[in-house]
């Protein structure tokens, strides 16, 4: 992942998912960091929603913990002396997990890197939270949090802030987001009535061939007629 | 098993595949304070390498940075 390419407004959150993966002496990266770093911001949109679900930062910790022993108590690790554990941090930088990819695959957002940074924090709040497996969800299951109601509100608070934007008055990029979306909804339709003229073809052809094909046969066979009728 | 059902993050399966997940972090963790310990103690880099099933360049790849800083004597660290 291309860190310049980022946009600006979550380059700051990415830092700090950075120090909190190293903070907790991860190799990567991943969406729980990022979840992390959101909460860390007290303050932004995306932690005081969180907080209504009772998730600041150390709760998040603490249901992180919570997930990593559980998780290893499936095989039977139950209690680890933390001294076999105590090292000296990397000092390299951390790599990205494919966890913190998939957050942004799935929070593509369209007005890219025009989003103010509130706006944006929620639009990565909202890759976090859709996830349906690994840790963030398991971490959020054995805190008690309805992942359901929590989506719900993650998405209620885009809307929201989405109609903000689009009041008459909104930037250049704004309106330029919004024409853009007009363009792709217009080339679906146009690519629709494409498909449609294509598969019309496909059946004239379709009967014309059938058609040909019976004269064919009548002219391999021209007695057939008149023997079926003697 | 439809293939249409969203999984459960905490069925079983689940639970099976995040312990696997926390295991590589465990081991990742296990591993940086077991080199860091053996080399406090005197280890040369060549033994710890040995001693994981490594290379010596393998172990010098993933620890010297993080241990060159740290107050550790490295005398033999080349050994």
């Amino acid at each position: 992942m291309d860190e310049d390419r980022l946009p600006q407004s979550v380059r700051g959150v990415i830092a700090d998912a950075i120090a909190e993966a190293q903070r907790r002496a991860a190799t990567d990266v991943a969406a729980e960091h990022l979840l992390l770093a959101l909460t860390a911001d007290s303050g932004s949109p995306a932690a005081a929603l969180l907080a209504e679900f009772g998730l600041d930062h150390d709760a998040v910790e603490r249901a992180l913990d919570e997930e990593r022993m559980r998780s290893l108590a499936v095989v039977g690790i139950e209690r680890l002396d933390p001294d076999l554990l105590t090292a000296t941090r990397r000092g390299t930088r951390p790599g990205w997990a494919a966890s913190t990819r998939e957050v942004f695959r799935r929070t593509q957002p369209a007005g890219g890197h025009g989003r103010r940074r509130p706006a944006m924090e929620l639009d990565l709040l909202s890759g976090i939270v859709t996830a349906n497996v690994g840790t963030v969800p398991r971490a959020l299951a054995f805190a008690g949090v309805d992942r359901d109601t929590l989506i719900g509100r993650v998405e209620r608070a885009r809307r929201a802030d989405d109609d903000d934007r689009r009041r008459p008055g909104a930037s250049a990029q704004e309106r330029q987001a919004v024409r853009r979306e007009a363009l792709q909804h217009a080339q679906q339709e146009r690519r629709e009535a494409s498909w449609e003229a294509q598969r019309r073809r496909r059946e004239a052809m379709r009967d014309l061939r059938g058609a040909l094909d019976d004269t064919a046969r009548q002219r391999e066979d021209p007695g057939r007629d008149e023997r079926g009728q003697s | 098993m439809t293939p249409q059902r969203l999984p459960s993050p905490i069925e079983p399966a689940a639970d099976q595949l995040a312990a696997v997940v926390a295991l590589r972090d465990l081991a990742d963790r296990l591993e940086d304070a077991a080199v860091e310990r053996a080399l406090r103690e005197g280890w040369s880099w060549g033994l710890v390498a040995e001693a994981l099933g490594v290379t010596r360049q393998a172990v010098h790849k993933k620890h010297l940075r993080r241990l060159a800083d740290a107050d550790i004597d490295l005398r033999r660290r080349h050994g």
